[in-house]
C-alpha cells in the first residue's frame, strides 16, 4: 500500500518536473483565482454583521440573520428575481445562439478578404466601453434629441420614449447587446470551426452531401462541444452578466422591469452603505447561479455526455 | 483594411490627447505664477511653531486648479501659516465608492470630505471627530455660519462634524423663460396660473423654433438631478410645498418638518402635474433629462421655459445665437405661480458641510492646529486670499476697497476660479462683493449685454422676494436605512410618484402604495426627521 503510494507520488514529482513550464504558466491564474474568487468568499459573512468598513469584523455588530429575513420578507424580491432571469435568460436565448449563426455564415464565405473585413468590423464594438455603449443608446432613442424621434417625426409619427417604458426595455438590452458582442464572441466557434478535419467535408460531399447539410452533419457537431461548455460557464454567470448596462439604463419609469438583484444588491450596499444586506442579497443571487449551473451540467451531461464535472 | 482602420483608431486616439492635454484659451494669469516676485511674512494671526501637513481627500471641481498643478492659494496658505495642505482630489462621479475604499483601507488621511457618503455615515463608522467641544477654537467659522444658521450646520444627530463652505448670495437657480417666443407669441410673462397654463399650450402648440416640426417643443422642461429628486421643485414650490433640496422633505406651516408626501396639498400637487404630463405640458423625459440633456435641449431650440442654473440663461442664449438664432434670449423671471397664488423658491444652501476632521488626526494629535488653520482661513487675512487674491497681482485697494483686476474678472467667474479663487472645493466664505465684482465683470449693469441682465436678474432681482431658507434632508439612521429601499430604491416613493406623473398608476393607487411603504418603515423615517429637525432647531 505505502510502496503504492510511494511509487504514485514518484510519478506525479517526475510528470510536475517534466512539465514544469506548463504547470508554472498555471500559476498566475491560480493567484488570480484565490485572491479575486476565493479570498472574498471569507467576506461573505459580512452579511451576518452590521458591518462597518473602518471597524472590520471586530468592531461591527454580529446580527445573525437580520439581512436574510429582510430579504425574504421584501414584497418585491419575487419581482427583482423575475426581473433578473427574464432580463438574463432573454439575452442567453437571443444572444447565445447568435455568435455560432454568425461564426458559420461566416465560416461559409468564399472570399477571405470579405469575411476578414466583416470579422473585423463586427468586433469592434466590444470594444466600446458600457458607458459610452449607454450614451450612445440613451441619446439615440431620447424622443427629443435622438434620431429615432427626429426620424419618427419627420414621417408624421409620434415618438416613442422607449427608455421610459417598461415593455422596451428587454429589446433595447438585446438588441444592444446583440450589437456589442456577436462579433466578439463568434471569435471563439469562428476558431472551433478552423479545427474541424477539412476531410470530414471532403467525405460528406463525395456523399452526395449539399451545404446545408455539410453544416448540419459536419460543422454543427464539429463545434457542439465548445457549444455546450460555453453554454455551462455562461449559466454560471447568468445571473450577473448586464449589470453595468441594466445599471446605466435603469430611470425611475423603468426600474419595475429593470431592477434585478445585482443592481439591488449593489445600490444596497454602495448607495445605503447596508454592506450586510448588500451582500446578503449578492449570497442569495449566487445560490441561484450555483443552482444554474448544477442544472445545466446534469442536463447536458444527460443529453450530449459533455459536462464540466 | 485592417491597417486604415488601424490608422485611424490611432489618429483618433492621437486628436482626443491632444484636445484633453490642449490648455483652455484663458486671459487670467497663471495660478503658478501669482506669487513669483511676492513676499508673503508669517501671517500675525497665525503661523504655527512647527510645520504642519494636512493631508486630505475631497471632491475637486474642473474649474479650479489643484494645489499640485501649483496653486497660488496653498502655497500662500504655506508661507502664512506654516500649514501645507496636500488634498488628494477626486472626481465626483463615484466619490462616495472611493470613500468606501479609503475606509475599507483603514489608511484615512487628516481630513475628509464625505461627499455623497454622508457625514452621519462617516460618524457611524467612526471615521470623523465631532467638532462641538472644539467650536471655542474656530470662532471665526462660528461668527460666519452665525446664530440663525446653525440649523444648517448641525447633522441629524444634533452633532456639528464639518468645518463648512459658505456662500453669502441667495440666488442661484431661477425659472427662465424664452422671451423671443414670448414675443412670438403675443405674451407677457406669466403672473397666474392659469396663465402660465396657457404659456405651456402655446408653445406646445405652435412651431416657436421654426423648424418646421410644430411637435418637439417642449414647453416645461424639468432637471432630474441624482435620482430625479430635484426635477419637481419648481412645480413643488408653486404648490406652496417648500421643499429640501432633494425635494424629499418640507417643513410645514405649522414648523413640522415632514416629508414632502405628508404636504395637504401634495395629492393635488401630484394630480395636477400627471394632467399636465398627459396634456404634453411637461418634459415626457423628466426621468432621464440630467443637466447636460437639459442644457442641450435648450441650447438647441427645444425647451420653452425651465428652472436651472441662472447662469444657463446667459450661455444658452449665447448658444442659440451662435447657431444662428439671433433673437434668442432667455429670460430669468419670477418663480412660477400655483393655482392657490404660491410663489417661492429656493435659497441657496448658505452653510454647505466640506470638511471632516478624522480620527485618524485625533490619533496624531493633529485636530487643534487644523483646526487653527482653518480657523485663519474665516479670518480677514484668509477671506482676503479666498475672495481677492495677492495685492498687486489679482486685486489692487481702491479707495480703501478690494477691487479685481479687470484680467481676473474679465470672463465673470470662469477665469477668476481658473486662477485659484473663492477655491469651493477646499471652502470658505465668499463675499457678495467679490461675487458681484465677477457677475459684471468690470462692467455697470447698464453695460451689460441682455443676456448676462439676464443673468443677474435671475440671481439678483427677480426671485429676491420668493426665497425660503431650505431645510435640509436630514440623515436619521431610518432614512440611512429604508432609503435606498422605501424612497429611491424599484418600489420607493420616488418611482411611484414618477409612474404616478407619468399615468402608469393613478394618484388613489399612490396614495394606497405610499401607505403601505409606511408601514414598511418609511413612517420611521418621518418620525425620526421630525424629531432629528426639532432637536437641532432647539439647539
Amino acid at each position: 500500500m505505502q510502496r503504492n503510494f510511494s511509487t504514485r507520488w514518484t510519478k506525479i514529482r517526475s510528470n510536475i518536473w517534466r512539465n514544469r513550464y506548463i504547470y508554472m504558466m498555471v500559476i498566475p491564474v491560480l493567484v488570480y483565482l484565490a485572491l479575486f474568487k476565493y479570498m472574498p468568499m471569507w467576506f461573505l459573512r459580512t452579511s451576518f454583521y452590521d458591518y462597518k468598513l473602518l471597524k472590520g469584523f471586530d468592531g461591527s455588530k454580529f446580527v445573525g440573520l437580520k439581512w436574510f429575513k429582510r430579504l425574504f420578507s421584501n414584497p418585491n424580491l419575487l419581482k427583482y428575481i423575475g426581473n433578473t432571469l427574464r432580463l438574463n435568460i432573454s439575452a442567453m436565448v437571443f444572444l447565445f445562439p447568435l455568435p455560432m449563426i454568425f461564426a458559420i455564415l461566416l465560416n461559409e464565405l468564399q472570399s477571405n478578404r470579405f469575411k476578414k473585413t466583416v470579422q473585423t468590423i463586427s468586433y469592434l464594438p466590444h470594444f466600446v466601453s458600457t458607458v459610452v455603449l449607454v450614451s450612445m443608446i440613451t441619446t439615440i432613442v431620447s424622443p427629443s434629441l435622438g434620431i429615432i424621434g427626429k426620424l419618427v417625426r419627420a414621417a408624421g409619427g409620434t415618438p416613442v420614449n422607449y427608455l421610459a417604458d417598461p415593455n422596451y426595455f428587454v429589446p433595447i438590452n438585446v438588441i444592444s447587446g446583440a450589437w456589442q458582442s456577436v462579433g466578439w464572441d463568434a471569435v471563439i466557434y469562428v476558431s472551433a470551426l478552423s479545427s474541424i478535419d477539412p476531410g470530414l467535408y471532403e467525405a460528406a460531399r463525395i456523399d452526395g452531401a449539399g451545404r446545408f447539410k455539410q453544416i448540419l452533419h459536419v460543422t454543427l457537431p464539429g463545434i457542439l462541444p465548445t457549444f455546450v461548455i460555453i453554454f455551462i460557464m455562461r449559466m454560471g454567470q447568468m445571473l450577473n452578466v448586464n449589470f453595468e448596462k441594466v445599471y446605466l439604463l435603469q430611470n425611475n419609469l423603468n426600474l419595475p422591469a429593470s431592477e434585478m438583484l445585482p443592481t439591488f444588491s449593489y445600490k444596497t450596499g454602495m448607495e445605503s452603505r447596508n454592506y450586510g444586506y448588500a451582500t446578503a442579497v449578492g449570497m442569495f443571487n449566487s445560490v441561484i447561479s450555483l443552482m444554474l449551473v448544477i442544472i445545466a451540467n446534469k442536463i447536458s451531461k444527460r443529453v450530449s455526455d459533455i459536462s464540466l464535472m | 483594411m485592417k491597417r486604415l482602420l488601424s490608422l485611424l483608431l490611432a489618429l483618433s486616439m492621437l486628436m482626443g490627447l491632444s484636445i484633453a492635454i490642449a490648455e483652455t484659451a484663458t486671459s487670467a494669469p497663471d495660478p503658478k505664477t501669482i506669487l513669483d516676485g511676492v513676499t508673503l511674512e508669517p501671517s500675525k494671526g497665525l503661523y504655527l511653531d512647527e510645520h504642519l501637513e494636512i493631508s486630505g481627500m475631497g471632491i475637486h471641481f474642473n474649474n479650479y486648479p489643484t494645489e499640485f498643478d501649483g496653486c497660488y492659494y496653498f502655497q500662500a496658505i504655506e508661507k502664512l501659516t506654516n500649514a501645507k495642505i496636500v488634498i488628494d482630489w477626486r472626481t465626483a462621479d463615484g466619490y462616495d465608492t472611493q470613500v468606501a475604499t479609503t475606509l475599507a483601507s483603514g489608511k484615512l488621511p487628516d481630513i475628509m470630505g464625505a461627499g455623497s457618503y454622508g457625514v452621519l455615515n462617516l460618524a457611524n463608522e467612526g471615521a470623523i471627530v465631532a467638532l462641538d467641544d472644539y467650536l471655542h477654537l474656530i470662532p471665526n467659522i462660528v461668527e460666519a455660519v452665525g446664530e440663525k444658521r446653525m440649523a444648517d450646520w448641525r447633522q441629524a444627530d444634533g452633532h456639528i462634524y464639518t468645518l463648512p463652505t459658505i456662500v453669502d448670495v441667495p440666488g442661484s437657480q431661477s425659472v427662465m423663460v424664452r422671451q423671443d417666443w414670448l414675443d412670438k407669441l403675443g405674451l407677457e410673462v406669466p403672473t397666474n396660473w392659469d396663465e402660465w397654463l396657457t404659456l405651456w399650450r402655446a408653445i406646445r402648440d405652435n412651431d416657436l423654433n421654426g423648424n418646421g416640426d410644430n411637435t418637439d417643443e417642449i414647453p416645461l422642461a424639468l432637471e432630474m438631478g441624482q435620482s430625479g429628486e430635484r426635477c419637481m421643485a419648481s412645480l413643488l414650490n408653486a404648490f406652496g410645498i417648500a421643499a429640501s433640496a432633494d425635494t424629499q422633505f418640507c417643513v410645514l406651516e405649522d414648523g413640522t418638518y415632514t416629508m414632502v408626501y405628508e404636504h395637504p396639498r401634495y395629492f393635488e400637487f401630484l394630480q395636477a402635474v400627471q394632467d399636465m404630463y398627459k396634456e404634453g405640458l411637461i418634459d415626457p423625459e423628466f426621468t432621464m433629462r440630467k443637466q447636460a440633456e437639459l442644457f442641450t435641449a435648450m441650447d438647441t431650440g427645444l425647451v420653452g421655459t425651465a428652472m436651472t442654473w441662472a447662469e444657463r440663461a446667459r450661455l444658452s442664449t449665447y448658444t442659440n445665437r451662435e447657431s444662428g438664432n439671433e433673437d434668442a434670449l432667455w429670460t430669468c423671471v419670477a418663480p412660477i405661480v400655483g393655482p392657490y397664488g404660491d410663489q417661492m423658491t429656493q435659497e441657496r444652501k448658505a452653510v454647505t458641510s466640506v470638511w471632516c476632521i478624522t480620527t485618524a488626526a485625533e490619533e496624531a494629535g493633529k485636530v487643534e492646529d487644523i483646526l487653527k488653520v482653518f480657523n485663519w482661513n474665516y479670518g480677514k487675512e484668509g477671506l482676503i486670499l479666498y475672495n481677492y487674491g495677492i495685492e498687486g497681482k489679482t486685486y489692487d485697494i481702491v479707495d480703501g476697497k478690494y477691487v479685481l483686476k479687470p484680467e481676473i474678472v474679465k470672463n465673470g467667474f470662469v477665469d477668476y476660479r481658473a486662477t485659484g479663487m473663492e477655491y469651493e472645493p477646499f471652502g470658505g466664505r465668499w463675499f457678495t462683493d467679490a461675487f458681484t465684482q465677477c457677475l459684471f465683470a468690470g462692467q455697470n449693469i447698464d453695460e451689460l449685454d441682455d443676456a448676462s441682465q439676464s443673468f443677474y436678474n435671475g440671481l439678483a432681482v427677480v426671485n429676491n422676494d420668493y426665497f425660503y431658507p431650505m431645510p435640509q434632508t436630514l440623515e436619521t439612521e431610518a432614512y440611512t436605512e429604508y432609503r435606498g429601499e422605501l424612497i429611491t430604491g424599484a418600489a420607493g416613493v420616488c418611482v411611484l410618484r414618477d409612474q404616478c406623473i407619468a399615468g402608469q398608476i393613478t394618484v388613489d393607487e399612490f396614495k394606497e402604495k405610499y401607505e403601505a411603504l409606511k408601514d414598511m418603515g418609511l413612517q420611521d423615517v418621518i418620525d425620526q426627521g421630525a424629531e432629528a429637525y426639532a432637536k437641532i432647531m432647539g439647539e
